[in-house]
């Protein structure tokens, strides 16, 4: 590898391909680089150096990191390549110059923003993923799609004016933009910091970006999404707040509430974007943590996340692709006619249920150990919860309401090749990360991978205990759905509006704005007149006292004034010595 | 791959045609009940390594699991009376629009 090369931030290459994507005509020559630009990439970043600045410059004073790659940065930048190729795959089908310049531009940034080193740096990529994703919303060409891609763009825009003022601030300070660990509350900025990063993980009340713009985006935009903007923030969460205790009990929340929205919900793919907000919780709590088993918790879930979530994406795509709809309300009985995209929806199912011998059942079980073993009792119960919650939604409901249950009797073709392909290739990657005792392979590589590595050696995922206990809450969860559903006390699946928090600005706010305007224009101009009124008199009676020809310029004022402004200041005086 | 005359494809029928028998119901509900109680029959002979006293209840998980889902669910009803509104709330939907108004 060339010296330039091989200090060449891989999302650069990405970034590039992304811009060549959006002005070439051919489909072909996009094709090849949406799936070979990743893999380059990736050959790119296997030959970096690690732990050493490899790109670096000075800009106004401020010494910028473009290049630098660690553990940590590391198995979240090949997550990001590995769903970049995915991704790549399942859109193969389709002859859109937009979408693929916007998805690798996109990944592009993520994988940047991923091996920076300075906040100045990571402020260009963070707005850089905003800007460049909010295309794949854009372009499903709905009146609904456009309004969830402007919010979905505020959102964002605001959560990076938010990174850029709290690493100002922090700069002002210290001197000192490198990207590092940071004491909240301390260090200057880092509340703003927290924010920044909290708007892009989608914490509780700052949540709804997500399951406004996802559902709304395409097809292949959905899996696209999916895969880089909140565990971004999650990689900068672990570098910068790992440890940080008011991390878990926000991550705590953040699956457990999901978990009743997810229950509700009719619109499958907004299922999903409640079941990533509940498992990015997942991830922020083990931050929050911050012990080296935790955070190996946090990196192994968010590489095994990022694979299954996008997973549920696709088959929840190839099923809207097919049947234009991901309505529970309509779907049903799908596997007659979709049995592949059946079989790869049920392997996502399982891993992020945790099922043993699937990617979630090695990657979870770091963090569920590092919370007990901490000591943290309640958030351990509220996970826990939340586990079940997650064979609820997204173990149960999805598959169930898609494929099996009432049959909707649509009879379609199943999913293009190419989209299969990619769900085969994740299903794959699903098992082959979680399988027990292969040599090069299964779990032991995967640990491998993780920041720590000599604590992920020491760890057993496949103890009897574990596999019996997991087994116990995933078994007995099932036959609860198994019984409600016998007894019907399962809720019927209905379409409709699920008011969540987003409420307060799409609703209230919006009323509020629009109650504002009608307002002012009935009684503005009322308002102004009398306005102009006020001021009109005042006018005239200033004028009738000051003008040339006022009353204050009459005769001998001035000299009468300044005699009275001495007497006046004599009796001041004289009050002052006789007191 | 051709579909049948019944639109199943062929490969759902080798993968997943026990699914439409009458008896699948029966046999899934009574091998998950099986299988609960040889899970919690196992936790209650095997000594298991617990980091929390409450880990020690026999079948605990299983009955977090259980009673959990179970909570999950049956809050649906109400909590789907208390947020569920009609389809276009907001009023952003184009007529006709579903899903979003995916083309």
């Amino acid at each position: 590898m060339s010296a330039f090369l091989a200090t060449m931030n891989p999302g650069l290459l990405l970034i590039l391909a992304g811009v060549i994507c959006a002005f070439m005509p051919n489909q072909r020559v996009r094709q090849v680089l949406t799936i070979a630009t990743p893999i380059a990439a990736f050959w790119l970043l296997s030959g970096a150096v690690q732990e050493v600045d490899l790109m670096s410059l000075s800009m106004i004073g401020v010494d910028m990191v473009l290049y630098r790659v660690d553990s940590l940065s590391f198995i979240f930048g090949f997550a990001f390549l590995i769903a970049a190729t995915l991704n790549g795959i399942y859109a193969l089908h389709q002859d859109d110059r937009v979408q693929d310049a916007s998805a690798m531009i996109y990944s592009g940034a993520a994988v940047a923003a991923t091996f920076v080193g300075d906040f100045m740096s990571l402020f260009v990529f963070w707005e850089l993923t905003a800007i460049s994703s909010v295309f794949l919303i854009l372009k499903t060409g709905t009146r609904a799609a456009y309004g969830a891609a402007m919010r979905y763009l505020g959102v964002q825009v605001l959560s990076g004016v938010l990174l850029l003022y709290g690493a100002t601030q922090l700069f002002a300070v210290t001197g000192d933009m490198s990207l590092r660990s940071l004491s909240l509350g301390t260090d200057a900025g880092t509340w703003l910091l927290l924010f920044a990063f909290g708007i892009k993980a989608a914490f509780p009340l700052m949540h709804n970006w997500l399951q406004d713009a996802y559902p709304r985006a395409t097809v292949v935009g959905a899996v696209v999404l999916s895969a880089f903007t909140t565990k971004l923030a999650v990689y900068v969460l672990a570098r910068v707040f790992a440890g940080e205790p008011i991390l878990i009990w926000i991550g705590a929340i953040m699956t457990v509430f999901p978990v009743f929205f997810a229950v509700i919900e009719n619109d499958l793919r907004k299922v999903l974007a409640y079941s990533l907000n509940n498992q990015v919780g997942f991830m922020v709590c083990a931050i929050g943590v911050g012990t080296h088993l935790a955070l190996n918790g946090a990196a192994a879930h968010a590489f095994a996340h990022i694979i299954y979530k996008g997973l549920l994406f696709m088959s929840m795509g190839a099923v809207l692709y097919r049947t234009g709809t991901t309505k529970a309300s309509e779907l049903g009985g799908l596997y007659k006619s979709m049995p592949w995209t059946a079989v790869f929806c049920l392997i996502g199912a399982a891993s992020i249920s945790a099922f043993p011998l699937f990617s979630g059942f090695v990657a979870k079980s770091l963090t569920m150990s590092a919370v007990l073993h901490e000591g943290h009792l309640i958030v351990w119960a509220m996970l826990l919860f939340a586990s079940a919650g997650v064979l609820e939604h997204s173990g149960i409901k999805i598959p169930y309401f898609a494929f099996f249950g009432h049959d909707s009797v649509k009879r379609v073709e199943e999913a293009p090749f190419n989209m299969l392909l990619a769900m085969g290739l994740a299903s794959f990657i699903c098992i082959a990360v979680a399988l027990p005792a292969v040599s090069g392979f299964g779990y032991g590589m995967f640990y491998q991978m993780l920041p720590f590595p000599d604590a992920a050696r020491t760890y057993q995922p496949y103890t009897f205990d574990h596999i019996l206990t997991q087994m116990q809450l995933l078994v007995l969860a099932a036959l609860a759905f198994v019984l409600l559903q016998r007894f019907n006390l399962y809720p019927e699946e209905r379409p409709g509006t699920i008011l969540d928090a987003d409420w307060a600005y799409r609703r209230a706010g919006y009323g509020a704005m629009l109650w504002s305007g009608a307002v002012w224009r009935k009684a503005g101009p009322a308002l102004m007149a009398v306005w102009q009124g006020l001021w009109h008199r005042a006018y005239e009676r200033i004028e009738a006292a000051f003008s040339p020809q006022g009353v204050l310029s009459r005769g001998p004022l001035t000299g009468g004034m300044a005699i009275w402004v001495a007497v006046l200041l004599c009796a001041v005086l004289l009050l002052s010595f006789l007191s | 791959m051709p579909h049948n005359d019944t639109g199943m494809h062929p490969i759902a029928k080798a993968v997943f045609g026990w699914v439409g028998h009458k008896w699948t119901g029966n046999i899934i509900l009574f091998g998950l009940l099986g299988v609960s109680a040889v899970l919690i029959g196992i936790d209650l002979v095997y000594d298991r390594h617990v980091e929390e006293d409450i880990e020690r209840i026999s079948g605990f998980y299983g009955l977090y699991g259980f009673i959990a889902f179970g909570f999950v669910v049956l809050m649906g009803r109400p909590l789907g009376w208390l947020l569920r509104r009609e389809e276009n709330y907001y009023g952003d939907a184009d007529a006709g629009d579903d899903d979003g108004g995916q083309p």
